[in-house]
């Protein structure tokens, strides 16, 4: 019994695999930055429009991912216990001793800690042809693009920090001059070479900016349809790590010159990390226990956002400041420094936020949080603008721009043989 | 709406097409089912016979054509985007599923669940295995430990008309690689191992399908480069194995399509293939060749 004729000519037209995409990233298992959630979800995305995505790290842990991936991703573990701890590179991990004590043998420290993964990522490489490899962070960027220039493959290495910081900081990632050098030198080989806001491309040298391509963060769809017109408390919320980095003992200090004229007002601070004592210990001395709050990792950072009226975001640098994105998403003006790179980038003072003169220190930061505080007119106009300053930001346009990337570097190689 | 599609890729065989739906007719389970026929451009008298044999079923049968020869994984993509039923299970024109087949593999599928797996699940089954001209042979499928070496070793048969899952399961792997036209099955079958999914196989150990099997036609040589692309194109899950796990792989498939290549006569070719087979693996090879006096 034919229950559907089917004239030939309207067969449903077969999509087929829109190309292979290998996203590399060192270390992933039951890790929770960041990075390795823009990663996972990267990939997920990619995978869900239609491209075979094969997602390659180099743990030797067998925790699974901490964030979801899709099903149609495949995740590899390049790590191989045996091979590892075969001969040769035991020797190498051998001669790689005397670093850092002595110079000299930082090129073979460099290779006792790179050398496996580039060797795995050039022979996957070379023998599954992806048409793009994406890297995440340092770590994975340089051994990507060695492996690809050796197997012939278009690398992609993405910058998720200020690139300032990413190359040439001296507290981050590996130390070793090998590293460092080739960090930067191996870009050469990049088909492209991300940054997360166009002034950022500005750092890199001249030769490589012509392969620059801007691809923004997005901010959830969770924050994009919110009701924002929930009862709001008198609080100024801050979200994230508790590290130097993110500067909360600056905003501490700043709620000590302003927390006796308010005293209805409080700060809850949002987020889990090493700094946690000491900010503890610095709320005591100040006096300001049960006025700034340390709340803690949370996973209703939506509602945490919603029943605040201000937040304040005082960190040194910022690679894209998604919490503070997440805040404007919400109908939250933002009080920071004027020169925090990454969140500079989208608050603008006086129009969805207040950016103060590092310089002037908790001082400025501090009259910044009073004029908002004490100014409701200025307070509501700044928070009316916010929503609309990170439309952008959006899942869609992110995917977009990918696929964009990967169909170009697809057409050039399809026309290049 | 439909619980379970069944597809069929269909070239240049009303009888073993005839076969198929005679099978899925006689099924125990009774559930709504409708089967999806895409004829792979046969020529006009088959695809006449093609829709006598729709039109007189008393299944519910959809029949697709592409218009020309496509190959069989487009024509399994064709099939794949067609599939609309909670279930989905594959039958090749010529093989034949045994009665219980369904109502058994969906009673694997509904442990599996009780069981609370959070991973995509197919069920397979053992099967009979039978060369034109001889008797039935069951061919045990081994679903414990390692799938992926399992299935590397042959000792998971990658054979789409054994297997029952939920369409999404299938459509999640993606589309059947249209640059293999002999092993996409295989290839389909890793892919969703190493995306986490899992093989299981219903209580009932008997078999539950019959593959009619025949050389007759296959071209060793293409088989070989087939298997070549899907090692090169799995090298990365590959380098988790050792050394020794990928050159016995390789003698198995030189060894593969020597059997190809001498049961349709290309003698020289099988003594290419045999050398070659030999020089991956000298110790497996003569254990191979001790141990069935030189059939291959």
């Amino acid at each position: 019994m034919r229950v559907q004729s089917e004239p030939t000519a309207d067969i449903p037209p077969v999509k087929g695999c829109k190309g292979r995409v290998f996203l590399v990233i060192r270390l992933l298992g039951g890790r929770s930055g960041g990075a390795e959630r823009l990663f996972c979800e990267t990939a997920s995305m990619l995978a869900e429009a239609g491209y075979d995505v094969t997602c390659l790290h180099c743990d030797s842990t067998r925790k699974p991912p901490f964030y979801p991936l899709s099903p149609k991703v495949t995740l590899i573990n390049l790590w191989g216990k045996t091979a590892r701890r075969g001969r040769f590179y035991r020797a190498l991990d051998w001669l790689s001793k005397p670093y850092p004590k002595r110079e000299a043998f930082a090129p073979l420290d460099w290779l006792s800690r790179n050398l496996f993964f580039t060797r795995r990522l050039y022979v996957a490489a070379k023998h599954a042809k992806p048409d793009v490899i994406i890297s995440f962070l340092p770590p994975a960027n340089t051994p990507s693009l060695l492996a690809g220039r050796l197997a012939g493959a278009k690398v992609v290495p993405t910058n998720h920090n200020v690139p300032e910081q990413d190359y040439r900081s001296p507290l981050r990632w590996d130390q070793n001059p090998v590293d460092r050098w080739l960090r930067l030198r191996a870009l050469n080989g990049a088909e492209r070479i991300h940054v997360l806001f166009p002034t950022f491309a500005e750092w890199f040298p001249d030769a490589l900016r012509d392969r620059i391509v801007v691809v923004e963060n997005y901010v959830s769809r969770d924050f994009t349809h919110l009701d924002r017109d929930t009862p709001r408390e008198n609080v100024v919320a801050a979200v994230g790590r508790l590290a130097p980095v993110k500067n909360y003992l600056d905003l501490i200090e700043a709620w000590s010159y302003v927390a006796e004229d308010h005293p209805d007002w409080q700060v809850r601070i949002y987020g889990v990390g090493p700094q946690k004592r000491e900010l503890g210990k610095r709320i005591g001395e100040l006096g300001l226990r049960g006025r700034v709050r340390l709340m803690g990792h949370t996973t209703e950072v939506t509602d945490a956002l919603l029943s605040a009226r201000l937040f304040c975001h005082p960190a040194i640098h910022e690679g894209f400041g998604l919490s503070v994105a997440e805040a404007l998403a919400c109908g939250l003006p933002v009080v920071g420094y004027a020169d925090c790179d990454g969140v500079n980038e989208f608050v603008h003072d006086e129009d969805n936020g207040l950016m103060v003169s590092r310089e002037g220190g908790p001082k400025a930061l501090a009259d910044g949080l009073r004029r908002l505080i004490e100014d409701d007119e200025l307070r509501e106009r700044l928070a009316a603008r916010a929503p609309d300053s990170v439309a952008r930001f959006n899942e869609d346009r992110f995917l977009a721009t990918w696929i964009d990337i990967i169909e170009d570097i697809r057409r050039r190689e399809g026309a290049a043989s | 709406m439909t619980t379970l599609s069944v597809l069929i890729p269909h070239y240049r065989d009303p009888e073993g097409l005839e076969l198929a739906l005679d099978s899925i007719e006689a099924q125990t389970w009774r559930g709504d089912t409708r089967v999806i026929v895409c004829d792979d451009g046969s020529e006009r008298e088959h695809f006449e016979r093609v829709e006598e044999l729709v039109d007189e079923s008393p299944l519910a049968i959809e029949l697709l054509r592409n218009p020309v020869n496509r190959g069989r994984p487009y024509t399994r993509n064709v099939l794949l985007d067609a599939a609309a039923g909670k279930y989905t299970a594959w039958l090749d024109a010529g093989d034949e599923w045994y009665p219980t087949k369904i109502e058994k593999q969906l009673d694997g599928l509904y442990r599996a669940r009780h069981l609370a797996f959070d991973r995509p699940v197919w069920a397979t089954c053992n099967f009979d295995w039978q060369w034109e001209g001889s008797r039935r042979r069951l061919r045990e499928q081994n679903v414990d430990g390692d799938q992926l070496n399992n299935l590397w070793l042959a000792k998971l048969g990658a054979y789409l008309w054994t297997t029952l899952g939920t369409t999404k399961s299938f459509k999640d792997v993606g589309y059947f690689d249209e640059n293999l036209p002999r092993l996409q099955d295989l290839d389909f079958f890793i892919r969703f191992v190493a995306q986490e999914g899992m093989l299981i196989l219903p209580l009932d150990h008997g078999p539950l399908c019959v593959y009619h099997k025949s050389d007759i036609g296959r071209q060793g040589g293409e088989v070989l480069a087939c298997f070549r692309y899907l090692f090169d194109k799995h090298a990365p899950l590959l380098m988790a194995r050792s050394r020794r796990f990928r050159r016995n792989r390789l003698h198995d498939a030189y060894l593969h399509a020597a059997r190809f290549t001498l049961n349709n006569g290309e003698y020289g070719r099988t003594l290419r293939f045999l050398a070659t087979a030999a020089g991956y693996s000298p110790y497996k090879f003569t254990k191979k060749m001790i141990q069935t006096r030189g059939r291959l």
